[in-house]
Formats: C-alpha cells, sequence, structure tokens
C-alpha cells in the first residue's frame, strides 16, 4: 500500500487508464446498442409488432393498401373479441388492432398521398411511445375526428396544431369519400416514416370512414418478453388454423428485410465490440507492464532486502488489482451514469435529415443502459489489469537483484 | 537541434523497452482503426452494392431536368442513346454503358393486376453494366421482341412463369394509355429485394416504339472501372458531354440512391462514434505511457540539468523523443493496419456464421470484404502523432522545471 | 378510365357529368364545309353535337360499376348549362351528398364530412370517376376533340338494326390525348354514337362503349343506355342509365359556384 502511495502520479495515472477504458467502453456499447435498438424498434412499434397477424391474401397486396381482405375476427364476429382472444394469452403484453389505408390531403393544387393509421388510442399511446415522441399538442381521442401527424408532414403541408384539413380517400366498398380533422398533436420521432407520411387517428373514425365496422387490416400483438416471441408466434398460428387458416401470424424477424438487415447489423457491430474491448485491455496491459518495467530497480531492491519472488509478485498483483479495482469502479460508475442520463435525454445525431421516408432512422440516439453490460465491464476491468501485471510481475520477480539495479 | 535529434534517437534507441511500450498503444489503436474502418466501410458499401448492380450504376446520365423530376418517371426528359453511348464510353474510367429506359405501369394476369416498375433494357450491353442478367432463371429479352423478366416476388404474386403471357398496360410519352402483350421468358431472382417485388424487364427497342419514345432513353447507366472515384468520372463525363455539345445531367450513385441511404448514414454516424472511441482509447494509452515514462525518468532530467541542459532544451528533447516514437508508432500500425487491410478487401471476413439461421428470402453474399479508406490513415496518423506530443509536453515542462538536486535524489 | 367524349357515345356521360354542349365548332366547320351532297365527317359529328347540345339540362341517373367480382351502384342527379358547367349530386346511400363541380377547366368536389372543397387535380385525374371505367381526365379534353383529332369518314357499316356511319379519328402528333384512335359508329338516321372503340396507337383496342337505348327527349334522340367495358381487365365496365332528362330548363342562379357548393 505504502508503494502505491509512494508515486501517486503513477498510481493516479495507472488508475486513470483503467477507469478511461472502462468508461469508454460502456459509453460505446451503449450508443451502439442504442442505434441498432432503436432502428428495430422503431420498426416494431410502427409496423412489425412482434407478432403480426393478417390475412393470408393481404400480405400480398398490402403495399396496396388493400382494404378487401380485413381482419374482423376468427369467424366474422368482429376484431374487438380477436383481440381480446389474443391478449388473453399469457405472455401477451398487449394486443393492438390497426386499420391502414391510403388517403390524399389537399395542399394548394396538389393531392399528397399519405398513409392514415387507425388504431386504439389507449393502445397506440403506449406503443408509439407517445411520452417521447409527441414534439407539442396531445394524441388522438377515440371518436373524435382528430388526428396526429408527423412534424415533416406538417412542415411540408404547411400547417400545425390547432388546424383543420381535409383527407380524401376510398372506402371498402369503392366510395370517394372526405373527413375533415382536426390536427391535436405532432410527432416528432425523428423515424422519417413516421415524421414525413403518416396521419395517426382513432380506430373507431378509422373504420367509420372506410365502412369497416368492428374490423381491421392488422393486428399487432406485443409480448412482456422479447424471448418468447418465437413461443407465442407458433402459439397464434396454431391457433389460427384452428379457426379456418385465413389468418396467419408474422413475427418481427421475418417482417421484412430491413429488421433482416438489422439483425446483421447488430451481429457485425458484436464483432467490432469485441474488437474494441482488445484495444481497451491492451492499452491497460500495456499501462501496467511500463509500470514494472520502470520499477524493476525497485524490484531489484526488494530482492535484495530479502523478499522471495513470490511475494514479490504477489506484491504487485496486489498493487495491480486494488489499481484495477479502483479504475474499474470509478470507470463503471462515471461510464454508467453517463449512458443512464443520455439514455434519458438522447445525443442529437446529424444528418439524419436526409433520408427517404422507408427506413426509420432516429435524429436522437438514445444509449441503452444494461447492468449486464456495466457488470462485465467492472469485472473485465479488474481482470485484464490483474493479468497485465501478473505476467511482468513474475518475470521482474524472477531477476536476480544485480539485474534488476542495473536497469535504470 | 541536431545534437538534441541526436540524443532523443539515442535515448529511443537505447530503451526498447520502453520505447516499444510507449509506441504501443498508438501502434495497436491506428491498427484496430483501419481494421474497424475498413470493415464498416465494407458492411455498408455492402448493402449499398446492391443497389448499385442492380439499379443505379455507377453513374447515370439523364437529360436536364429529368433528375429533379424523377419521381414522375417523366418520358418526355429523354436523351438520345446513339449520341451520348460513345461519349460516355470515351472518358477515363469508363468501362460500359448501356441505355435504359423507366416507367410504371400495371402488369394484368387474370384476375390479378399490380402497379409495377417497368425498365427497358438492351439486352446485349445491359450485362455489362448492371447484374440483372447473372440473376435471371432463364433469360433477358430479345430485342425486337414483346418478351418480358419478371421479379421473382411478382411472379409468385401474379402467378407468372416463365413462357406465360401478361399484360403490362401504361401510358405512351404523350399520355396515350398503351397496353402490350409480353411473353415471360425469366424470372429474376436478386439479391435485391426492390428489384424482385416490383421489376419487369422489357426490350428496349420494342418499348421505345410502344412508348413513343423514338428510340430514345430516360437514362444511360454507366459502370466505372475498378477503384474508380464516381465523382472524379462524373466531373470528366460532365465535361465531356458539354465538349461534345450535348446537354445532359449526371447524377452518382449516391445521388440516384439517396432515399435508400439511410443504413448507410447509420454507418457513418456509428462509424464516427466508433473512431472517436478509438481515438480516444489509443490516445490514453499514449498519453499514459508517455507520462509515465516521463515521470521515471526525473532522473535522467536531473541529469541532464546537471550537464548544463536548459529548460528549453529538455523539453524539446522530450518533444523530439515523443515525435520519433510517434512517427515509428504510426508507421508501424499504418503498415501493419495496411497488411490486415490488403487481407480484408481481397479476402474478406465470412459471416455467415455469424448469422445463423436467419433466412433473408433471397440470395446473400456471405462475406463483408473491407474497403480501403486513405483519410483514415491521415486521419490515425496525425491525431496519433499530434496526441503523442501533446502528452509529453506537459510532463516534459513540469519535470524540466524542477531543481537537478530534487531531481537527482529521486 | 374512359372520359366521355363529346362526339361518341360518351357524349352521354359527358352530359349527365358535366360537360354542356356549347355550339358549335363543328357547327362552324358544318357551315365552311363543302356543299357536297354527301356528308363529311366534321359534318356527321356536328348533326351529333346537334342533337347533344341543349342550354341547360337535369338529368337523373344510375351508374353500374362492375369490377372483378364486385358490382357497385351509384345513383345521381345532375345539372348541366350551355358553357361548360355542371353539378352532380350521389344520392346513393354509400355518397350520400358527395357532389361534384365543373367549372370550365375545374373540378372540385364536396363532401358531407368535409369542411372544404377538394380541388381534382395531378395524377387523380387519371383516375376513374368514383371507380367507374371513365375518367375525370377525359371529362375536361372532351370539349376540345376537334383540336385533339383528325376524323375521317369510312365509308357506311350496318349496325345492330341501322346503318351507321364509321368514322375514324386520330390523335394529332404531338398532342396529348388519353386515346391515340377512335373509331365511331354513328346511326345515320337518328345521329347518335351507337358504337365506339377506344384504341392504343397501333390499334390494340382498349374499351368498347356501347349505347344500349335510345329514346326521344324533347324531340331529340338520346342515347339513355351505355355501356362502357375496360378489354384490359377482367370483368371490368360500366354501365350509365339515364332515368330522366329534362332540357332548357330553369337553373338557378350562381348553381354552378363553389359557394353554392357547399351548402
Amino acid at each position: 500500500m505504502r508503494n502505491l502511495g509512494r508515486s501517486r502520479a503513477r498510481t493516479a495515472l495507472s488508475i486513470f487508464s483503467v477507469a478511461a477504458s472502462v468508461m469508454m467502453v460502456l459509453l460505446l456499447k451503449g450508443a451502439i446498442d442504442g442505434i441498432l435498438t432503436t432502428m428495430e424498434e422503431s420498426a416494431i412499434r410502427l409496423s412489425a409488432g412482434h407478432i403480426r397477424v393478417i390475412d393470408q391474401e393481404y400480405e400480398s397486396r398490402e403495399r396496396l393498401l388493400s382494404l378487401q381482405y380485413p381482419v374482423d375476427g376468427w369467424n366474422g364476429e368482429g376484431v374487438a373479441r380477436m383481440a381480446q382472444d389474443l391478449a388473453a394469452i399469457p405472455g401477451v403484453d398487449l394486443v393492438a388492432p390497426r386499420l391502414r389505408f391510403g388517403g390524399m390531403i389537399s395542399h394548394g393544387d396538389d393531392l399528397r398521398s399519405v398513409l392514415v393509421v387507425g388504431g386504439d388510442p389507449d393502445i397506440e399511446r403506449e406503443l408509439l411511445r407517445a411520452d417521447r415522441y409527441l414534439g407539442e399538442g396531445r394524441f388522438v381521442r377515440s371518436g373524435e375526428r382528430e388526428a396526429v401527424l408527423g412534424r415533416r408532414l406538417l412542415g411540408r403541408l404547411g400547417l400545425g396544431v390547432g388546424d383543420r384539413f381535409t383527407l380524401v380517400f376510398s372506402t371498402s366498398v369503392g366510395a370517394l369519400r372526405g373527413y375533415t380533422l382536426t390536427i391535436v398533436g405532432a410527432f416528432e420521432s425523428g423515424m422519417p416514416f413516421l415524421d414525413d407520411g403518416t396521419v395517426i387517428v382513432p380506430l373507431d373514425v378509422a373504420q367509420g370512414a372506410v365502412d369497416f365496422g368492428d374490423a381491421a387490416t392488422e393486428l399487432l400483438v406485443m409480448a412482456s418478453r422479447l424471448l418468447d416471441v418465437p413461443i407465442l408466434a407458433q402459439q397464434i398460428e396454431d391457433m389460427a388454423r384452428e379457426q379456418g387458416g385465413r389468418y396467419t401470424s408474422i413475427p418481427w424477424y421475418k417482417h421484412n428485410e430491413i429488421i433482416e438487415y438489422l439483425q446483421v447489423g447488430r451481429r457485425i457491430y458484436d464483432a467490432i465490440y469485441i474488437g474494441l474491448l482488445v484495444l481497451a485491455s491492451f492499452v491497460v496491459v500495456n499501462t501496467f507492464v511500463m509500470i514494472v518495467n520502470e520499477r524493476r530497480r525497485e524490484i531489484g531492491m526488494l530482492s535484495a532486502l530479502g523478499l522471495r519472488s513470490r511475494e514479490i509478485r504477489t506484491l504487485f498483483l496486489l498493487e495491480g488489482g486494488v489499481c484495477g479495482l479502483a479504475g474499474s469502479l470509478v470507470g463503471s460508475l462515471v461510464g454508467a451514469s453517463l449512458v443512464l442520463v443520455l439514455s434519458r435525454v438522447g445525443i442529437p445525431l446529424p444528418g439524419a435529415d436526409a433520408m427517404g421516408a422507408e427506413l426509420m432512422y432516429p435524429t436522437t440516439l438514445y444509449p441503452i443502459f444494461s447492468a449486464g453490460v456495466v457488470a462485465y465491464a467492472f469485472v473485465g476491468g479488474i481482470l485484464v489489469t490483474v493479468a497485465a501485471v501478473a505476467l511482468p510481475a513474475r518475470q521482474a520477480a524472477r531477476m536476480s537483484p544485480t539485474e534488476a539495479l542495473r536497469a535504470t | 537541434m541536431p545534437f538534441l535529434v541526436k540524443i532523443a534517437a539515442r535515448n529511443i534507441v537505447r530503451n526498447p523497452r520502453r520505447t516499444l511500450l510507449t509506441f504501443g498503444s498508438l501502434a495497436v489503436g491506428i491498427i484496430t482503426l483501419i481494421i474497424v474502418d475498413s470493415l464498416l466501410g465494407g458492411f455498408t458499401s455492402k448493402s449499398l452494392q446492391n443497389i448499385i448492380d442492380y439499379e443505379t450504376g455507377d453513374l447515370k446520365v439523364h437529360a436536364v431536368g429529368y433528375f429533379s423530376d424523377r419521381e414522375n418517371l417523366p418520358l418526355d426528359r429523354s436523351i438520345d442513346p446513339a449520341v451520348i453511348l460513345p461519349v460516355a464510353l470515351s472518358v477515363q474510367g469508363v468501362e460500359s454503358a448501356s441505355p435504359r429506359t423507366q416507367f410504371t405501369g400495371r402488369v394484368v394476369a387474370g384476375w390479378e393486376e399490380f402497379p409495377v416498375l417497368a425498365i427497358a433494357v438492351n439486352s446485349d450491353r445491359d450485362g455489362d453494366v448492371l447484374r440483372l442478367a447473372d440473376d435471371v432463371d432463364g433469360r433477358l429479352p430479345r430485342p425486337g421482341t414483346n418478351e418480358a423478366v419478371i421479379g421473382a416476388n411478382l411472379s409468385t404474386l401474379l402467378g407468372l412463369e416463365v413462357g406465360d403471357v401478361a399484360t403490362i398496360v401504361t401510358r405512351t410519352r404523350d399520355h396515350a394509355i398503351q397496353a402490350m402483350d409480353l411473353t415471360i421468358v425469366g424470372v429474376a431472382s436478386t439479391p435485391n429485394p426492390n428489384v424482385n417485388r416490383n421489376h419487369i424487364y422489357l426490350a428496349f427497342d420494342t418499348t421505345a416504339s410502344a412508348l413513343g419514345m423514338a428510340g430514345r432513353a430516360t437514362e444511360i447507366v454507366v459502370r466505372l472501372a475498378p477503384g474508380v472515384s464516381a465523382e472524379a468520372a462524373k466531373l470528366r463525363l460532365e465535361r465531356a458531354l458539354t465538349d461534345s455539345g450535348v446537354a445532359a445531367e449526371v447524377v452518382t450513385w449516391k445521388e440516384s440512391a439517396a432515399d435508400f441511404l439511410a443504413l448507410a448514414q447509420t454507418g457513418s454516424a456509428t462509424d464516427l462514434m466508433l473512431v472517436a472511441a478509438i481515438f480516444l482509447i489509443a490516445i490514453v494509452g499514449v498519453t499514459n505511457t508517455t507520462l509515465l515514462g516521463a515521470l521515471e525518468r526525473k532522473r535522467e532530467i536531473g541529469t541532464m540539468q546537471a550537464m548544463g541542459l536548459r529548460q528549453s532544451e529538455i523539453v524539446r528533447l522530450f518533444l523530439l523523443e515523443s515525435a520519433g516514437i510517434g512517427i515509428l508508432a504510426t508507421i508501424a500500425g499504418s503498415v501493419l493496419g495496411a497488411a490486415v487491410n490488403v487481407y480484408l478487401v481481397e479476402v474478406g471476413i465470412d459471416v455467415s456464421s455469424m448469422l445463423g439461421d436467419i433466412d433473408l428470402g433471397f440470395p446473400i453474399d456471405n462475406v463483408i470484404r473491407g474497403t480501403w479508406n486513405p483519410a483514415t490513415y491521415i486521419w490515425g496518423a496525425a491525431a496519433g502523432f499530434a496526441s503523442c506530443l501533446v502528452s509529453s509536453y506537459i510532463p516534459a515542462r513540469q519535470a524540466a522545471r524542477q531543481h537537478p538536486a530534487v531531481m537527482m535524489r529521486q | 378510365m374512359y372520359v366521355n367524349d363529346k362526339p361518341g357515345a360518351l357524349a352521354t356521360l359527358a352530359l349527365v357529368l358535366f360537360v354542356a354542349t356549347a355550339a358549335s365548332i363543328f357547327t362552324q366547320s358544318a357551315v365552311q364545309a363543302s356543299k357536297q351532297s354527301e356528308l363529311t365527317a366534321q359534318e356527321i359529328l356536328a348533326r351529333v353535337d346537334e342533337h347533344a347540345s341543349f342550354e341547360s339540362a337535369y338529368f337523373e341517373s344510375t351508374m353500374i360499376i362492375r369490377s372483378g367480382r364486385r358490382e357497385l351502384v351509384k345513383e345521381m342527379q345532375s345539372y348541366s348549362d350551355g358553357q361548360g358547367n355542371g353539378l352532380v349530386t350521389f344520392t346513393n346511400p354509400a355518397d350520400r351528398d358527395t357532389k361534384y363541380l365543373k367549372l370550365g377547366d375545374e373540378l372540385w368536389m364536396y363532401f358531407p364530412d368535409a369542411d372544404d372543397l377538394v380541388k381534382i387535380s395531378g395524377h387523380m385525374l387519371r383516375q376513374g370517376f368514383m371507380g367507374s371505367d371513365f375518367s375525370y381526365e377525359d371529362t375536361l379534353q372532351s370539349e376540345r376533340f376537334h383540336e385533339v383529332y383528325d376524323v375521317v369518314l369510312d365509308g357506311m357499316e350496318p349496325c345492330g338494326d341501322a346503318l351507321c356511319y364509321v368514322l375514324d379519328a386520330s390523335v394529332k402528333p404531338g398532342v396529348q390525348a388519353t386515346y391515340a384512335l377512335r373509331r365511331m359508329w354513328v346511326d345515320a338516321e337518328l345521329f347518335v354514337v351507337r358504337r365506339e372503340e377506344l384504341m392504343a396507337a397501333g390499334g390494340r383496342l382498349l374499351k368498347i362503349a356501347e349505347t344500349e337505348k335510345i329514346e326521344t327527349i324533347d324531340g331529340r334522340p338520346f342515347s339513355t343506355q351505355v355501356t362502357m367495358r375496360d378489354l384490359l381487365r377482367q370483368n371490368s365496365s360500366t354501365t350509365l342509365v339515364i332515368n330522366r332528362a329534362e332540357f332548357d330548363i330553369e337553373i338557378p342562379e350562381d348553381l354552378f359556384s363553389l359557394r353554392s357548393l357547399m351548402r
């Protein structure tokens, strides 16, 4: 202990190197996880759900936003009942019925195409994270001719919260209809898909608008735990088959190429993360090897004073251990707090505006705080430090005192 | 000064261990930076490769005003391939070029009908520029015929196979309704899902006359030789067109694919973070070791002062040493990094083991290849070198200020 | 979607929907035409036009839209004046109170659930009127038939139990029109278009319009039932039936105005 105290600068530096490495690793993993997870989450919340239940025929005609293949119950008894049935399955967190159809908003001389999504306000508020992404105003209410539009869409239409607009659309029986809706909120999710071309309305209003009755175009099932999804998907698929095979259930990881692609990306980034760990470890090792190297004279003296190799080695290990512990502790604490704070506040990302609406790219990065990652980093920091000290310490301890003394 | 350099050099060589340790972090940092940057570049360009190989080519030549109006696919903004192809092929870096005309239509097959993007292609030249021909089960439409190749998803959706007939309904250049009966001669199953789901390919000449285009095209797609910069080639092509008195606009794949570049954008944001992180970690390493080195050499400093070196000279000495180490480290790191980069670019990393059982529904090439990014080498070297100098300046000054006697006692 | 074009069986639809025949261009050219005993194409069309023209009109009609396996029925009441303005109000349950107003070159829609009027423009113009086989743009283009097409007489043919003049119209080079070629069968006695074939450049048949009923109203022969078939789609056709027609009636002032559309 005294040794540590003696050269405070050296000790400080060694602790600092461990702390800094641990912290960088934590921040980076949080950030990368944040980006990938956000993109996956956006896709899940906006279109895929954890599991999506649709009419088999709808799947291929989805891009046409056909209204001819509704989800209206196992046997036509209505989508509300069906949603209840699904929600009752253990492991299901919530079930969101959605009615998607295409419409046009008149803007000056132009009719601009938009995607209209009707959803149950209470459910959608949670599913779409209105608390986080509603930039202005409030969410829609059942039964009211209200809408929430993305901020960018509002900008392009020259409208704001409180304004009214007319939506023109075709009903399921081919009638052309126009509804005037009041804008009650603006979405600023940073997800171009949402912000650029989507109009969110209450489900019952959508159903009335297109003459759908108690039906939807899809049911989004959200699981309480991501791990349960494959099992739930199978369960629902079996249920659907028993009930006549009209519906099919699609788990999120099979939803479309974007999600699948993100999964590939995730693994690439995991590999890169390992590379980073190696680098960080190297830095720590480097630092401590250097320290031991510089202290060979000291080792020589200690040896001359009668300390045995093993004791010398233990001494260094202890010193290393303490430094490692302190460094890891500091690094983990600082790193974890930063990630925690940033996960709430977010890091603004530049350049996301240049993107088309198809992809869901966030403009704010919310790093993911994971206690597991923190624990790994903390333990890792200590282990690497001890390992870094162990070998050179042993080597140095084996030197004869005279050799050591000669070294400068 | 040269005297100091000599001393610095000798110090560096004299204590190889310390030297090695000091520059270790920097070298490894640079190597890591190069590898990570290379792989990430490879990953993003992979996703773009599909678009470049099947949709945008490296460059496209359009009629003036077409690109800004491209959402409407205006057929009246067209160019003459006979005039533009020779010009394009004469430009340095251009490997091949082929005309195409894009338009929307709906394909009617029995009870089914579906909106599609129709592309008229010249089967003789198209294969040199874009990769469609490689992935067609069947063949490309022959000139002078009403043959067509249809994307695999469309084929399933509409129930169309090779030999079947379908009608495509569209509008001519003068907005008159036009319908063509097409015989399917090939089904395209490519790594590009957009092609599989939305595209139908027709013969260029028959389509041009059906649409009243008089042999003209909406675009000339250009493929560049490997390694040629698209931006540079674009400038050369623009100049060549102007010199030939041809009015046209040239766009790179980046501009053509702007709407699809989201994932690439992800890449650059995370890339930036990774690069920053690597820098920081490496700099921490360099700083640490330099500082530690300086700490340990207080005695030496005392000796030097006793020998009559002035403070400023001592500081300069340390800086020179750092610089020397920094240069060595940078060179070593860059060279080793480049060696690994060569392997990555030529051989690549097979990610199929990592993917497990993801079935993307279309063929995908499982190898991620590295990329060459000279900027990275420069930045890495500059930053690393700078951090060396910076981190050695302060301790050098501090140490040099102490009284020799104090030094000697340590 | 087809448009109701002025001369042509589609003329009926145009009338019902929007267009009033103003007087004419055809009449003009007929006057300037040669004094041969045989009629020229222009003269034939001029006669058709005469029968179809009016200063004002009121119609009650039914439109049956068959598309794939579905059949939709729309009921309409419409007013037209002699200057190319028209107002259509839907009376069937699904579309009740939806209105279209044609003011010269512009098409406006009124929806009962909307606060303001919607102008039909852009790509929507090319779509079918209420999902039928008639498109909006043709409605607007119809008044300029003579500017768009060159018409020649191609002899005479029996059509049903009557004799028809056969006219061939081809789009003038460089002019934009939905159908590159049209072939019309005009009843030689009644001067009503009995059949019209709409074709793409090269002659491929796209749509066929057939008059199924001709009645005499106010002394003039008038087609009161027309069916348009889209030959490119499976089972796609639209039938327009005029249940009631009154000509030269009193039209309330400023009926053809955006303001009155809102009421």
